[in-house]
């Protein structure tokens, strides 16, 4: 707008100034005492001149009335933007609001000039409660533009509410010239965000109850605190709790699948030793691994270190790629752990001696409910989610996923994640579905 | 910490548990490990049982009637009589913000009762109180 403005006024002088010029040319012309030889060249240029003061005149007319037009365009479009708008000068003086930001900030008179937007406006952020008033000043010194998705904005009166809230500078041949401050209210998507884990919440806890009973009460048989079981009573104990195992393992996947479908599922980056992380999933197989006398390797390069990622999506990746490979070697065979870091990309590889994929599912592999046929009668556990997760989880973190298989070979996963070597915590919330690590 | 006068040798768990199944198992599986259990069924009632007997940890549900686990932990870490009693969560509320949220106020360990065995349970409870 503020360019528009001088745009407008550039063109209305220039075409003034060509009025003025031609004006001053033609009463030169007039008042020039000529001999009648050179009447009719005078006349002829006279003519020529109030031409060129009548072209110009039409010019400027033009000219004002398309800017006109387009200024009015431009006004329109303003106050029927859904987003609040204002433009403020170097100094935060309001230059431009448009109708949007008057509603949203409860402003009902016409404001002052040179109203300042901080004195308007209060801007926190709502994890550290901190007032973000400079936030303007700051976009115009570092002339960069800054963006939150969740500021808590409030006006002069009125009620605070959730925010969107982007700042960008205003640069014109590397002069600034201000600042456009673009915001729209996200009430109503942060009710539903509250509403999805309520709703996730009540779903885990109410299938999860009954199925925590029936675990406990097997452990109790199955402990003996009770008494000795004859062995078909234990046998039929163990069965009733394995299928209560799989139905809890099969709940957690669709809670998974739904975080993840939902976008409720938040990733928060923070400083994570790779080797402990590998090695806590690696542990919690170790009771699967004795029991199918399956050797673990690992091959973990010094490189790994200490990086910035949230472990918890680390781990999920590691634990439904352990639990594959383990579920789908036969006893006696190896499953590899290997992990590396090249260019700020974690490589995390799963291998194992297992049964592969066979070559015409391959396209299937990472689809919700997928399962090989050469192992649906081999193990009857496997809830076809865990991959369909794992990509999901890979995919928003701006990851890659691939793997190499051979029928009664074995399968290689691949992951690569994009990381950063750890040196501070950099931690924060972001929905899974936008992050980029 | 101070143990009951009348069982000098046992420790004295509240198990703050809605569900009657669930709290009937894990009691009766607690003092056959040799505890001294009080049973909660509502926020409330942990609330009051807090205040008027001597414990030495708490197994707490997070949805609970009356008061909820959030409650029932504001009220114990805001009383300095009993900021200091170790506290167990045990539910299956288990998603990160409510297992965030729950150690930023103090607890010593969040359990999911689905993924645990109360073996498991026990040991926990025996590594926090030594």
């Amino acid at each position: 707008m503020v360019i528009s403005h001088l745009k407008t006024s550039l063109v209305k002088i220039l075409s003034l100034a060509v009025i003025l010029v031609g004006s001053v040319l033609l009463a030169v012309l007039l008042g020039w005492p000529l001999s009648s030889e050179a009447l009719s060249q005078t006349v002829t240029m006279q003519m020529s001149v109030l031409l060129l003061l009548a072209f110009a005149m039409a010019n400027f007319l033009f000219v004002t009335k398309l800017l006109h037009v387009s200024n009015l365009r431009n006004r329109v479009i303003l106050e029927n933007m859904g987003e609040g708008l204002v433009v403020v000068d170097t100094a935060g003086r309001i230059q431009v609001i448009n109708g949007a930001a008057k509603k949203m900030l409860n402003i009902n008179e016409k404001l002052k000039a040179g109203q300042l937007w901080e004195k308007l406006v209060s801007l926190s952020n709502p994890d550290s409660g901190v007032e973000t008033k400079e936030i303007v000043t700051a976009t115009i010194k570092n002339r960069k533009k800054t963006f939150s998705e969740a500021w808590i904005m409030k006006g002069q009166t009125g009620s605070p509410f959730a925010a969107a809230v982007s700042v960008s500078p205003i640069v014109s041949a590397e002069r600034i010239l201000g600042a456009i401050i673009v915001f729209r209210n996200i009430e109503k998507e942060k009710q539903i965000d509250r509403a999805k884990n309520e709703f996730i919440s009540l779903v885990s806890h109410q299938l999860r109850t009954p199925l925590s009973a029936i675990n406990w009460y097997a452990e109790a048989l199955m402990t003996g605190d009770l008494g000795k079981l004859k062995s078909e009573q234990a046998e039929y104990l163990h069965r009733i709790s394995d299928s209560n195992q799989r139905m809890i393992a099969l709940v957690n996947s669709i809670l998974e699948v739904s975080r993840i479908e939902l976008d409720t599922f938040i990733v928060d980056a923070r400083l994570t030793d790779v080797a402990g992380l590998l090695d806590e999933a690696v542990a919690d197989f170790s009771y699967q691994l004795k029991l199918k006398s399956i050797s673990l390797i690992k091959k973990y390069s010094s490189s790994i270190g200490v990086v910035n990622m949230d472990p918890r999506y680390g781990r999920m990746i590691m634990e439904n790629l352990l639990s594959n490979a383990i579920k789908y070697t036969p006893s006696g065979g190896e499953v590899t752990v290997a992990a590396l870091i090249k260019k700020n990309q974690l490589h995390l590889e799963v291998s194992d001696t297992g049964y592969g994929i066979p070559k015409e599912e391959v396209s299937k592999v990472f689809t919700k409910m997928f399962r090989g046929h050469n192992i649906i009668d081999k193990d009857t556990d496997g809830t076809g989610l865990g991959l369909y997760i794992v990509k999901s989880i890979v995919d928003s973190a701006g990851g890659r996923i691939s793997f190499e298989t051979e029928e009664d070979k074995g399968t290689k996963f691949t992951v690569i994640l994009p990381v950063k070597k750890g040196t501070k915590s950099a931690t924060g919330n972001r929905h899974l579905a936008s992050a980029k690590l | 910490m101070s143990p009951a006068i009348s069982e000098p040798h046992k420790l004295t768990i509240l198990v703050a548990e809605d569900d009657d199944f669930l709290s009937r198992v894990l009691i009766d599986k607690l003092e056959k490990e040799n505890f001294k259990t009080i049973a909660a069924v509502d926020g409330e009632q942990a609330i009051q049982k807090i205040k008027t007997e001597s414990i030495d940890l708490i197994i707490l549900d997070m949805i609970m009637p009356k008061k909820t686990g959030f409650d029932v932990i504001d009220e114990v870490k805001n009383n300095p009589a009993s900021k200091d009693i170790p506290i167990i969560i045990l539910s299956n509320l288990g998603q990160e913000s409510d297992i965030e949220q729950a150690k930023q106020k103090g607890v010593n360990d969040y359990l999911v009762k689905a993924n645990i065995s109360m073996v498991s349970v026990v040991q926990k409870i025996r590594a926090i109180l030594g």
